[in-house]
């Protein structure tokens, strides 16, 4: 990422609520954000544009879940991912494919979660100790 | 604001609680200047096979403690206690009486600060 430009997020959520107030909470924040409601969709964006700073992923959506996204996404770029979810549950290793994310990825350390609900703060938190605050100039991501 | 370091650091850090199956979402963790804290509520993600020990718990903090970038650490858990040297697991047990809540709080408060001295040791404090 370029010194001075902020950093860019991605959020793919099937919720337009929630996305909605990602948008306004980060981009207060400084970041600069976007958002997809259908997870093919961000893939594209992920594709197409290539430089985002972090990825956002709900784990429930319709047609594809966030695992699965995730897993895709590992094939074609490194960006640092915070899951959120309402559904703590969904994070067992009693699942083939949650146990394999879990050894394969979230073992680098680029990886966290946040469960809904969540307070403002928290997700700033998470933000910020994945890729830093807005403008941070690093080369961490 | 997080620099570069920090975010190494926190990396490392989310890396090591990762190895032991740490629930992160129920975790914050944050550096700044080296300095580590980690907050919130320790357990184990569904599904591991064994649930967290004191023993598992200090080595992980000690290993936290190692890492070469941190130089100080700070643990604030709403379910496990530094006290008497050892981490202790202090759950709140449905049916506590306000007795054993107090006696609860007090052990944490107590924990918050021996830790702080304890790592300080182990770690050889600010580097």
């Amino acid at each position: 990422m370029a010194e001075g430009n902020p950093r860019k997020i991605l959020s793919i959520d099937d919720e337009p609520d929630i996305l909605t107030v990602y948008r306004s909470a980060l981009s207060l924040q400084g970041y600069n954000i976007e958002t997809a409601s259908e997870p093919e969709e961000g893939i594209r964006l992920l594709r197409e544009q290539g430089d985002f700073d972090l990825l956002m992923l709900d784990v429930k959506m319709p047609g594809k879940s966030g695992f699965d996204v995730y897993s895709e996404i590992r094939e074609f770029v490194d960006v640092p991912v915070l899951f959120v979810t309402a559904y703590p549950k969904s994070f067992t290793l009693e699942s083939d494919q949650v146990t394999r994310m879990w050894q394969d990825h979230f073992a680098d350390g680029t990886t966290d979660i946040l469960y809904k609900p969540f307070e403002l703060e928290q997700l700033y938190e998470k933000v910020d100790g994945l890729i830093g605050s807005a403008s941070s100039s690093s080369d961490e991501s | 604001m997080t620099d570069s370091n920090d975010l190494k650091l926190n990396r490392e850090v989310r890396r090591i609680l990762v190895k032991h199956y740490v629930d992160l979402g129920r975790l914050a963790v944050r550096s700044q200047r080296g300095r580590v804290t980690i907050f919130g509520h320790l357990q184990r993600v569904m599904g591991a096979l064994e649930p967290l020990t004191p023993p598992i718990v200090e080595a992980m903090f000690y290993e936290i403690g190692r890492l070469r970038l941190a130089s100080k650490i700070n643990v604030r858990l709403d379910n496990w206690a530094f006290d008497g040297g050892k981490w202790k697991r202090v759950e709140k047990e449905i049916g506590d009486s306000p007795a054993s809540l107090k006696k609860k709080a007090a052990l944490k408060r107590e924990s918050r600060t021996q830790l702080k001295s304890g790592h300080k040791e182990r770690t050889g404090g600010d580097r």
